[in-house]
């Protein structure tokens, strides 16, 4: 197997298809988790930091932390696949007829069951977070201000509270992009076998007994590596500021 | 609205614990029955007799992560401590994130080579060193909060108003460092009982945890016993925080708002 | 008495501070004008032992200090944050010199009791320091100070980040303690006004360079002081008000 140094995996790499869709899917799969995970946590941070209405909302926060990724990931399985507890919920309530017209959120196009859980996991931690920050950041008062002036809801959501939260955990929210791009379980679970995240793709051709894509998961490995090692340049420059 | 975000939040957090329950509770599933499913106690009566595997599974997954939380918490508070002062720290603290963030099971297929090699592959040692990888970094990104300037500074104090080193050991030192201390066991503790991916790679199935079981069972599209497992690893960790949060009610040395924050850097997706 | 020749002291190749050379006796303090940046706190944590000086010779009551290791010279060094421990409520952090001297609960219960009194924080004593003010945590920062008897008590700037009403308030107090108490201090500021007020003895630091006055007059009369600022402007202001009075 062994015909010394050669650059044929690179290229190989470079034209696989399987390879670049993979990668692109990992990147998309994240942004999208990332972006979702902000915009909900803002919203629901504002809505529970209404007078009171945090009662009871805020120990449920904690039950989501109780659970291991896959746990999580199989739970919700069971919750949202075609013969699962919703689409049987459905059914006894006569929404729909059988499985097959239940819409598909597992194992879909769309990887909409690895965002759920995605969220699930984490969008508890950042709602309590921002609720923290919005209060020492007293978007509270600026929000009514910014209703004094004309602001409306969608606006002042958009444009204020969204903004000033990010900014002020831009380096967490970094972070956590990252973690999605390394998620496993998760997508192993609920994913599609094709495209799959990066971590499947690199695992998968590391250790399969495919030998000849032995040296194509090293290279992979190191494209993501180098990526990662890259970020944590760009976003940690300072690691001391992730620390109050 | 805050209403309806309200009932939203019990939904989305309560539906999978709901799920967990019925699942392990109900015995045959076929299609559409939902109330009307076969319920049984039988899971839980012959917990451990049903499923001989899950009592060695919850054993192995225990042992695992009380090591790892103690050596981590051990490595931490020393480790940070060495790179406290140090001017390359931020380096260092800087590729300590790289084992987590590359995602642990990248990692273990990385290096899976050497372990074949070594001969620590489906071994339970091989899985410790496998886990410890990624966790003992990342014990000493948590610690290093704890050893700052202002720390020293209070060691400073005690210093010159006559505490020995010892004597501020025990009175400055532990006390201080105790809620990071707890932290840093806690998360490297929930790193390890959380792991899958490497853990399977490394212990090639051989090292039963109740992750790599809990995968098992759901690829036999078993989900009753897997759910089981599932609820294993959640209810000790249930448990586990209440006693913490007991211990540490109305304790001023408990920096919630840090803490809270601090959390929020061991993601586990 | 405190004896203090030749020092010197590197940052690799920055110099903090050079050849300083002073002496204190007994009771009395010396007031030390400066910048910040001037190197004055790295020569305060030089004395109490919490960093080392490249050369230097260093005399307290007669022995050589440099030999004590840090808890044992009786040097006691204040900064500008009040360094409460946060896991202490008031009174456990008033009592700690006395309990690192192993003396008995009874017998630091009752010092603390008296010495809270002294500073008007009685009723404070069960309270953890993130519940007090910034004056508050000065006073308790001061009454655990006094409560060791220090051989010296090094002030870097401790009133620096309090509003001007309780600045006076602990200055005043600052005084009356060292009389009752009889201490040694070496009292760093950055304020012309604070440093006339609170020191026997008078230095400028600047730029490494300790500079120490045979007297007041010497003191303010130096350049650096800022006095004949401080005083032209007052002259001016007076001239100006007598002149529109004159109108």
């Amino acid at each position: 197997m062994n015909d010394g140094f050669t650059l044929e995996h690179w290229q190989k790499l470079s034209s696989s298809k399987d390879a670049w869709s993979s990668l692109i899917y990992t990147l998309t799969l994240s942004l999208v988790s990332v972006v979702l995970l902000v915009v909900l946590a803002a919203f629901s941070a504002k809505m529970l930091l209404e007078k009171s209405s945090k009662k009871g909302v805020l120990p449920l926060l904690i039950v989501p932390l109780l659970f291991a990724p896959i746990v999580a990931g199989f739970a919700w399985y069971y919750l949202l696949s075609p013969a699962g507890i919703l689409s049987r919920l459905a059914h006894s309530i006569g929404l729909i007829s059988g499985l097959e017209s239940f819409p598909r959120l597992v194992n879909d196009d769309w990887s909409i069951g690895i965002i759920v859980v995605h969220l699930f996991l984490v969008l508890p931690l950042f709602t309590l977070l921002f609720i923290a920050q919005a209060k020492a950041m007293r978007l509270k008062e600026m929000d009514a201000l910014a209703r004094n002036f004309g602001g409306n809801a969608y606006k002042r959501f958009f444009q204020l509270w969204v903004p000033a939260l990010v900014h002020r955990s831009k380096l967490l929210i970094a972070l956590y992009a990252i973690f999605f791009m390394g998620s496993y379980e998760v997508p192993l679970i609920l994913g599609k076998s094709s495209p799959r995240t990066l971590s499947i793709f690199i695992t998968e051709k590391l250790t399969k007994f495919q030998l000849s894509d032995v040296p194509l998961g090293h290279c992979m490995a190191m494209v993501y590596s180098f990526g990662i090692l890259l970020l944590l340049q760009l976003f940690l420059r300072n690691v001391q500021s992730l620390r109050p | 609205m805050t209403r309806l975000t309200k009932m939203g939040w019990y939904l989305f957090a309560l539906l999978p614990v709901i799920t967990l329950f019925y699942l392990s509770l109900v015995q045959s599933w076929t299609y559409p029955s939902l109330f009307r499913a076969e319920w049984s106690w039988q899971q839980w009566s012959a917990l451990f007799e049903a499923h001989p595997s899950l009592s060695s599974a919850l054993a192995n997954s225990l042992i695992l992560a009380f090591v790892m939380g103690s050596f981590g918490l051990l490595f931490g508070f020393v480790i940070a401590k060495e790179l406290a002062f140090q001017r390359t720290k931020k380096a260092w603290l800087q590729f300590a994130f790289y084992p987590y963030l590359i995602a642990p099971v990248v990692l273990g297929a990385m290096l899976q080579y050497y372990f074949v090699l070594w001969g620590w592959s489906a071994s339970f040692f091989g899985v410790m060193i496998a886990q410890a990888l990624f966790i003992l970094p990342f014990s000493v990104l948590i610690m290093s909060n704890f050893w700052t300037a202002e720390t020293k500074e209070y060691l400073h104090v005690g210093a010159s108003l006559g505490g020995s080193p010892k004597a501020l050991r025990k009175t400055l030192l532990y006390p201080l460092a105790k809620p990071w201390m707890l932290l840093t066991f806690v998360q490297c503790f929930l790193m390890s009982w959380f792991e899958y991916g490497m853990t399977q790679l490394v212990g090639i199935g051989k090292v039963q945890t109740l992750t790599v079981l809990s995968m098992k069972f759901l690829k036999e599209a078993n989900p009753h016993p897997a759910a089981l497992a599932g609820l294993l690893m959640i209810l000790p960790l249930a448990l586990l925080f209440s006693i913490v949060l007991l211990a540490f009610k109305n304790k001023q040395q408990l920096r919630f708002d840090r803490v809270v924050e601090h959390t929020n850097e061991a993601p586990k997706p | 008495m405190i004896r203090v020749s030749q020092w010197n002291k590197k940052y690799g190749e920055k110099e903090v501070f050079s050849d300083v050379a002073f002496e204190l006796e007994k009771k009395r303090t010396l007031a030390i004008l400066g910048e910040s940046g001037c190197g004055k706190s790295t020569l305060l944590k030089t004395i109490a032992g919490l960093e080392d000086p490249d050369s230097g010779v260093f005399l307290l009551e007669g022995e050589n200090a440099f030999k004590q290791a840090v808890h044992q010279r009786g040097v006691v060094y204040m900064s500008q944050e009040a360094l409460l421990f946060p896991h202490l409520n008031v009174a456990e952090n008033l009592g700690f010199g006395l309990k690192m001297r192993k003396e008995k609960a009874s017998e630091i219960r009752k010092k603390v009791e008296a010495i809270a009194e002294e500073l008007d924080i009685s009723d404070q004593l069960e309270k953890y320091p993130a519940a007090l003010s910034g004056g508050q945590k000065q006073r308790v920062n001061f009454g655990r100070a006094l409560l060791t008897q220090p051989k010296v008590l090094l002030l870097d700037e401790p009133f620096a980040s309090l509003d001007s009403n309780t600045r006076k308030k602990m200055q005043t107090l600052f005084l009356e303690c060292a009389e009752k108490w009889e201490l040694t201090t070496l009292f760093v500021t950055h304020e012309l006004k604070e440093a006339l007020l609170v020191g026997n003895h008078w230095s400028i630091m600047r730029n490494g360079r300790l500079k120490v006055f045979e007297s007041k007059a010497d003191f303010m009369a130096d350049e650096h002081s800022g006095a004949r600022e401080e005083m032209h402007f007052w002259t001016s202001i007076s001239q100006e008000k007598r002149r529109n009075e004159g109108l």
